[in-house]
């Protein structure tokens, strides 16, 4: 193969979930276009790094130093919500539930992986927690035991300070039946059983 | 193909194309192997959250050339006790990172199996040193596996080490060194550190709980196994020793 196909099949097969077949065919299928197009591709790959940063007060992706939602001064500054990842934010802002900060951690802590606590943004959470203004940090991690294992050392550093540390609640998804939800789901969903009105 | 049935713990996970995941699992009888839990990240998949870390599971598998493909899984247990406790979850996690370390794929180690069991379950029971417990863990893997460290007698003459304070220990030789054979290049251990390696050894997972070991006495002997495995195995093995993450 030339050297100019390998070199792209090469970066293709680095993104998640791409082998040689796949990277073949997206390639294959790009010389197939016209230039134009292709053109116009490789420049929104390019925006991507010159263009998306990182806001520096929360770790969401932004296009300055500071994010929208940070940025944004309707936003409840009382309120941290905790997310692992970035992309986690357009999830929980796709429910209009929830209008104060995030936090993006940038993973879980993993033995397995080699993810201690000192690779994540922990101690940039303490220190805004910190601020007179912050009521309440919201974990919305993962409930998987990294999740779980996170979640603990976050509360546990989070302690002396004067703020109310909650998470979002756990059990049966909406719309799923009960025969096919396993014991420790189920378990959860007993646990965290509210009234009804 | 072959169908088989196995019960396992699941040592990793990894997130594969948009809604699979290849787990690494650990069973008794069919050792480590990995496997391809198609739609498992699926809110409606049948899976559910079985594929948890640490979770023993039940699973039916087609065995194929490359990644097995998993079609069936039950959750048998997940420790609830241990998900109460950050100490104890990061013990397990630890734990199950050593297995999946120093295992290769393929290999059946039914001691190491009956042991991953034993830790799990004393780290899901209630005010437990989970340090001590992990701690415990590796020494009897590495036994498990052949590289018990010599705690008793002279790695390089065989004669009794006096119970001297401190000992040398020399990774290298295998362990304790006596005064004669001594090149200088060891480093020391106390004796009490020797004495609690040796109770470990001979005291059952489940019990190892009941031992007296001190904070100094965990901290020297994650440094020394993290030392020792190092040399042994080519990798660091524990991360707890020196920069380690601190405690849950």
């Amino acid at each position: 193969m030339i050297e100019p196909l390998e070199r792209v099949i090469s970066e293709f097969k680095k993104l998640p979930g791409i082998g040689q077949k796949t990277a073949e065919r997206l390639i294959f299928h790009l010389l197939t276009r016209d230039s134009d197009e292709v053109y116009r591709l490789s420049e929104a790959l390019k925006g991507l790094t010159e263009e998306v940063k990182r806001c520096q007060v929360c770790g969401n992706f932004s296009l300055g130093d500071k994010c929208e939602i940070c940025s944004d001064p309707k936003r409840d500054r009382g309120k941290i919500c905790v997310v692992s990842r970035p992309w986690d934010i357009a999830k929980i802002e796709s429910t209009h539930k929830y209008e104060g900060l995030y936090h993006v951690l940038g993973g879980l802590v993993n033995p397995i992986e080699d993810v201690s606590p000192e690779d994540l943004s922990i101690s940039e959470l303490t220190e805004r927690a910190k601020d007179d203004r912050v009521e309440e940090v919201i974990l919305a991690l993962e409930p998987k035991t990294e999740g779980e294992s996170t979640s603990m050392y976050i509360v546990k550093k989070l302690r002396p300070l004067d703020v109310e540390v909650s998470r979002i609640a756990q059990g049966i998804p909406v719309g799923r039946d009960l025969e096919f939800t396993d014991k420790a789901t189920l378990g959860k969903a007993f646990e965290g059983r509210r009234g009804v009105d | 193909m072959t169908i088989e049935k196995a019960t396992v713990f699941v040592i990793r996970k990894v997130n594969f194309k948009d809604s699979d995941y290849v787990v690494t699992l650990f069973g008794r009888g069919s050792g480590k192997f990995a496997g391809i839990a198609k739609g498992a990240r699926k809110l409606e998949s049948k899976f559910g959250g079985v594929f948890d870390l640490l979770n023993m599971v039940e699973v039916v598998f087609y065995q194929s050339s490359g990644l097995d493909f998993i079609s069936e899984a039950e959750l048998i247990e997940n420790w609830e006790g241990m998900r109460n406790s950050g100490e104890a979850i990061d013990a397990g996690l630890r734990s199950a990172r050593m297995v999946n370390k120093l295992l290769e794929e393929g290999q059946r180690e039914i001691k190491a199996y009956d042991l991953i069991e034993e830790t799990l379950s004393s780290l899901d029971e209630s005010q437990v040193r989970s340090r001590v417990v992990e701690l415990s863990f590796y020494l009897k893997l590495f036994r498990h596996l052949g590289y018990q460290p010599q705690l008793m007698e002279c790695s390089r003459c065989g004669r009794p080490v006096e119970d001297e304070d401190p000992i040398k220990f020399s990774p290298e030789a295998g362990g304790v060194v006596c005064t004669k054979c001594s090149t200088g290049n060891e480093f020391q251990i106390s004796a009490g550190l020797r004495k609690v390696f040796v109770k470990l050894i001979r005291t059952p997972q489940s019990k190892v709980k009941r031992l007296k070991v001190t904070e100094n006495q965990l901290q020297e002997g994650f440094t020394l196994l993290d030392r020792f495995g190092q040399f042994h195995f080519g990798q660091k093995l524990i991360l707890r020793a020196g920069s380690s993450p601190e405690p849950l």
